[in-house]
């Protein structure tokens, strides 16, 4: 299994943004760039183009499954997607990475910074 | 307006992609307020147009799927066998370089094929009728060059490559050729000798002038012109070189480069023929 998620670390940040979207529940892809937007404060925006772009090869890959339509939705074009047991896996170990990272930066930043008299 | 540029957008995308996505990304589009924000979505419509043919190749088509015998759809396994947009590209840029690379060194090769002085061959019997010899059309036959006619063995004929010689003037060179089927036998041109400038009357300097061609293959054409009794020679685009008599036929290029003219052949005072000697070469020229 560690084997099966290393191979696909790093993330790249629309990948990265979209699978801690699905994260929480399953979504359609306007529900997606809407939580996008609000992780980021609105400082990432991702566009349908990039959103379904990225969703092919989620899905190609098997970290994401196509759920299809919902029935009772107010719109029929809407389809909804889930994170897989891989994805769940693999964002697991992006943010174990990333968190490694943030731990070594505040390590070398509070080392460089002058000591008080 | 923008939704109808918008949806020709989605259209024009890989027959896969927009049976999946297409409807969905139209949704959001259809949901989204401002011109802003629509202006926004055309653009990137536009840019995952252009993302999806060149960059996302294995998702043009759905891929394949084959029932079992008992109806239940497979899901097939084979690798896709394309390579990367990036090894194409790659590749494509290596293809490039090498083949300028080829091009570049042929024409610093010594064997060039414009150094390269292939003599007509004139087909007839390996016994030649020395009475007959081979001669440009509307070439009279009392003024014929003679020159051996070169013969096929087999249907093959006989080339001859030489080494481009200095443009310093060289000592007496000899030019070898052999016949093929006669045995080796050779015909030896040499240079003149460092001879010294003769001075010629103007009657002998005007019946050389005049426009001489080459005939095939070379088909080259050379002016004869003279200014104030000295003759000139301007052949090939290259441009005027002065001619120093060193007999009374025989003149050599000015420039110390060692080439030089015979002419011959002279009737009713107007010389017929020009026999240039070049960088180690030799052609004929006949007066147009």
């Amino acid at each position: 299994m560690k084997d099966d998620v290393t191979q696909f670390l790093p993330l790249s940040p629309a990948t990265l943004h979209i699978l801690l979207s699905l994260a929480g529940e399953d979504r359609h892809g306007y529900a997606i760039m809407q939580e996008v937007a609000r992780q980021s404060e609105g400082q990432y925006k991702l566009g349908p183009g990039t959103l379904y772009d990225n969703l092919q090869k989620l899905i190609e890959r098997r970290l994401v499954q196509e759920l299809g339509q919902r029935a009772g939705d107010d719109d029929p074009r809407r389809r909804y997607y889930r994170l897989s047991s891989l994805g769940r896996g693999v964002l697991a170990a992006e943010i174990a990475r990333l968190e490694g990272v943030v731990r070594e930066g505040r390590l070398r930043l509070q080392a460089a910074k002058p000591r008080r008299v | 307006m923008l939704r109808l540029i918008y949806r020709a957008l989605l259209r024009l995308h890989p027959p896969y992609f927009r049976s999946r996505f297409a409807a969905e990304m139209l949704a959001i589009f259809d949901r989204s307020q401002g011109a802003l924000a629509t202006t926004w979505l055309v653009a990137d419509a536009a840019a995952s147009l252009l993302r999806q043919w060149l960059l996302r190749p294995q998702f043009w088509e759905a891929p394949v799927t084959q029932p079992t015998a008992d109806g239940v759809p497979l899901f097939q396994t084979f690798e896709s066998f394309k390579p990367r947009t990036g090894a194409l590209l790659d590749g494509a840029v290596l293809t490039v370089a090498l083949f300028s690379l080829v091009i570049w060194t042929m024409s610093y090769a010594w064997n060039h094929p414009v150094l390269i002085q292939i003599v007509s061959p004139h087909w007839g019997h390996r016994h030649v009728d020395s009475q007959k010899p081979a001669t440009p059309p509307g070439t009279p036959k009392a003024a014929a060059p003679a020159e051996e006619p070169l013969y096929t063995d087999a249907g093959r004929v006989v080339m001859i490559f030489k080494r481009p010689h200095s443009n310093a003037v060289s000592p007496s060179t000899q030019i070898t050729r052999q016949l093929a089927g006669q045995g080796s036998s050779a015909e030896l041109v040499s240079e003149p000798s460092s001879a010294s400038p003769v001075h010629l009357e103007e009657q002998v300097l005007r019946s050389y002038v005049g426009t001489y061609a080459v005939g095939p293959p070379n088909y080259m054409s050379m002016t004869i012109t003279m200014d104030r009794e000295q003759l000139t020679i301007e052949m090939g685009g290259q441009p005027k070189t002065s001619l120093v008599p060193v007999s009374e036929t025989r003149f050599l290029l000015a420039g110390g480069t060692g080439d030089w003219v015979e002419f011959s052949r002279v009737e009713d005072g107007i010389a017929q023929q020009v026999d240039i000697h070049e960088a180690g070469s030799h052609v004929t020229a006949y007066r147009r």
